[in-house]
């Protein structure tokens, strides 16, 4: 499994330039044809830092309240990285349940599964979110990211 | 004391190679770094002319490679000075440098009698027009670099840049010194002006390069101490409890985060990291802890 290199698919997605949460996620609703909501989600998380959940006619981005909102954003620029990835359409072998899997837990109660650690899209993703931050970290003082104030 | 100065450049070469890796933009001045280390070497700074010469048949070689690589550095030099002062490439003045080295290559094959190995090769075959060509076309190409880089910095010839140009602007009359040299020698009756004039070049090379060499620290200073004196405890800190709590699990030190990029980015990885730690693990970490990164997040929030 390939995986594109992340920083030429960050200038691809953002240019050479700085750039805010808000421009990538409208980018990436333009890519994905489907609205991108970023929902902060104040029930139990545990170990959990974020994740997205795909439907029909939307993708969900959960993440959950934090006192560092570097922390926050890095999480949301994982999830996102994990939709931007998904959009090149390559064969990936995700540590994701498949939709077969989906269907066959809806009714339960909770799912855990065990995935390959230290999986190459995680890595990915993570880098993906560090560059992400550089670019965003870039703006000048005059213009923070009001995204999530 | 050659040899430690030597290794400590190295060292810094090789110290920068992670940040070469990952920004684009910091290879052309790292290339340049190290086909200056490479010329030096040449030179036969650590170990002797004749010995390096010896492996290379003995016939000087080593003086055209030592040619070659300080053409090569100041290329990229340029190139490095060039981003720094947003210029765009013109092919012909960018490229034009380049198309010295294989005159420069077929030139030194003419010339006669190469051997022995000698740090004054040049001055003793002067009276042969190949040696006139080599010599002539490396100090042209040179001379050419060093004024494209001046220009180039025209507009920041005030502040940190002057000590940097002015040493350039003795580099470039020590070129000039020494292609009058040559054309004086090669094409006049007048030897012992010619030689008066070449003299001057091995002065005031060595000046300008030690004048650039200050104004290049002064620039780095200038621009690395605020950053060091914001940054670095911060990061010294967080990269010490991310060993002490073993956040990373992984065998690569985080301390080579500190070599990573800049120091801000450094410091934004070390507290994600931490803060990974924190949630992988359910765990919190004390309140006076808490509150040096709270303190650290809120510096790195002022930065942007």
């Amino acid at each position: 499994m390939a995986l594109p290199p992340v920083p030429e698919k960050v200038r691809e997605l953002c240019g050479d330039g700085t750039t805010s949460m808000k421009e990538v996620v409208d980018r990436l609703t333009v890519i994905c044809e489907k609205p991108i909501n970023l929902i902060e989600y104040k029930e139990s998380w545990g170990a959990l830092t974020a994740f997205k959940a795909e439907f029909e006619d939307r993708i969900n981005v959960y993440f959950p309240p934090q006192k560092s909102r570097h922390y926050k954003l890095h999480c949301i620029y994982h999830e996102l990285g994990h939709i931007y990835l998904e959009s090149f359409r390559i064969s990936l072998a995700l540590p994701d349940l498949s939709e077969e899997m989906l269907r066959e837990t809806a009714d339960a109660i909770s799912v855990t599964c065990r995935s390959v650690p230290n999986h190459p899209v995680e890595r990915w993703v993570e880098d993906f979110a560090f560059e992400m931050s550089k670019k965003t970290r870039g703006r000048g003082s005059s213009d923070p990211d009001p995204f999530l104030s | 004391m050659k040899l430690l100065l030597f290794a400590l450049l190295s060292a810094l070469c090789l110290l920068r190679v992670p940040s070469v890796v990952k920004v684009a933009e910091s290879r052309a001045s790292w290339l340049a770094s190290m086909f200056g280390l490479t010329a030096l070497y040449v030179l036969g700074t650590v170990t002797p002319l004749e010995v390096i010469d010896s492996y290379l048949g003995g016939i000087n070689v080593t003086n055209l490679l030592q040619a070659i690589f300080a053409l090569l550095a100041i290329f990229f030099f340029n190139d490095s000075v060039r981003r720094l002062a947003n210029v765009p490439i013109v092919r012909w003045t960018y490229y034009a440098p380049l198309l010295s080295i294989p005159i420069m290559i077929v030139s030194f094959a003419l010339i006669k009698d190469k051997a022995p190995t000698a740090a004054d090769f040049i001055d003793t075959r002067m009276d042969q027009l190949a040696t006139a060509t080599y010599s002539g076309t490396y100090m042209l190409a040179l001379l050419f670099t060093v004024l494209r880089i001046i220009y180039m910095l025209r507009h920041k010839a005030r502040g940190p840049y002057a000590t940097f140009s002015a040493g350039l602007l003795v580099v470039a009359a020590a070129c000039s010194c020494h292609i009058t040299y040559v054309v004086l020698f090669h094409f006049s009756p007048w030897d012992a002006f010619a030689q008066a004039i070449g003299s001057w070049f091995d002065r005031l090379f060595y000046v300008g390069l030690s004048v650039t060499a200050a104004g290049w620290l002064i620039l780095f200073l200038s621009k690395q101490l605020p950053k060091l004196r914001l940054w670095m405890i911060d990061a010294l800190w967080l990269t010490a409890l991310r060993i002490r709590v073993n956040a990373d699990q992984a065998r690569v030190s985080p301390a080579l985060d500190l070599f990573n990029e800049t120091l801000e980015n450094g410091v934004y990885k070390s507290l994600i990291v931490l803060h990974n730690y924190q949630r992988g693990n359910m765990t919190m970490f004390p309140e006076s802890v808490e509150g040096r990164i709270s303190k650290i997040e809120a510096k790195l929030d002022a930065q942007t």
